[in-house]
């Protein structure tokens, strides 16, 4: 590696660090969870009242988010990679121990979940 | 371009096109972090290989025929879309870059990285909305910082051993001045070679 390739990479790393800084840092308990389909809200529901909530946009496109005591998951997507139902549980009491910050994404059907602070659902 | 370079080139890009294919599905079977979503991007190496030993017309061919290909083979049109994108800019900047003397294909290959991850996103944007993307992008950002380094660092050696058997292609490989494994040595082991 010469000098300009390890100027590049500590670019790089300094970017994401100021970013992860802005963005994760100093970040409240979250109230609510909202769920958006392609960034068109779909529903917001306090983050202590459990329940399953599933998200049928027809052609077969169904998620299904479950939010309980240990915390808001995609319980099941009908999408191919499946990525969204690995990311696993985000428990809202514990939201500083994350590294993927406060959002589930499934990319293919267009569905994001926020566990998000502020206006405590409708 | 005579008829004879002309069958090498398609040649070239051929095995090139496949191993590139390969390598990107290969890379689906190896578990790699705990975060999901995050691939290794071996494929770019062989992007690497045609922009610095062939030329950025041929890397440019070479990177639409992966991206069509493995979203035909793999991953369907969305999939597409995104590798396109990825691709696009992750190549337009790999150009830039290289032209930045002292830069080695390390960097070179860092920028690549980088850039496929943005235009990846962008295409998220599109999908989504710019919130959920942009808390991702921290991860994204470090991913391609790793991911980038080490694709790179393969690149070199390969380009290394290349020109180590240089005699077996010929003399047709012909390592850019600032990848010579030894301060030109194996340039000149490559022309004994012939």
């Amino acid at each position: 590696m010469s000098k300009r390739d390890i100027w590049i990479l500590c670019g790089v790393l300094l970017v994401a660090l100021v970013l992860a800084a802005i963005l994760y840092c100093n970040r409240p308990a979250p109230a609510y969870v909202a769920i958006y389909v392609h960034d068109v809200e779909y529903t917001r529901v306090p983050v202590d009242a459990y329940q399953t909530i599933r998200i049928d946009q027809g052609g077969g496109k169904v998620n299904v988010v479950t939010i309980d005591g240990a915390g808001v998951r995609m319980e099941s997507s009908t999408c191919k990679n499946q990525l969204c139902v690995q990311q696993g549980t985000i428990d809202p009491a514990r939201m500083e121990e994350l590294i993927l910050d406060n959002w589930i994404v499934c990319l293919p059907n267009g569905v994001t979940v926020e566990l998000a602070a502020g206006d405590n659902g409708k | 371009m005579s008829a004879s370079n002309q069958t090498r080139v398609v040649a070239q890009l051929g095995v090139l096109t496949a191993v590139a294919l390969v390598l990107g599905y290969l890379e689906h079977l190896i578990p790699l972090t705990a975060i999901p979503g995050i691939k290794l991007g071996l494929a770019n190496t062989v992007l690497l290989y045609a922009l610095y030993l062939m030329d950025a017309r041929k890397a440019a061919l070479l990177m639409l025929l992966k991206v069509g290909l493995s979203g035909l083979l793999f991953g369907g049109l969305s999939a597409m879309l995104y590798s396109f994108a990825g691709g696009v800019l992750s190549l337009f900047c790999m150009i830039v870059i290289r032209r930045i003397p002292g830069v080695s294909v390390v960097g070179v290959s860092i920028c690549g990285a980088v850039l496929h991850n943005v235009g990846q996103m962008l295409v998220a944007c599109a999908v989504v909305g710019p919130r959920p993307v942009l808390a991702y992008l921290p991860i994204l950002l470090v991913a391609a910082a790793v991911t980038g380094t080490l694709t790179g660092i393969v690149a070199k050696y390969v380009f290394c051993g290349l020109g180590a058997a240089g005699a077996l292609y010929g003399g047709a490989v012909r390592l850019p001045a600032t990848e010579k494994p030894d301060g030109g040595e194996g340039q000149a082991r490559m022309e004994n070679g012939k």
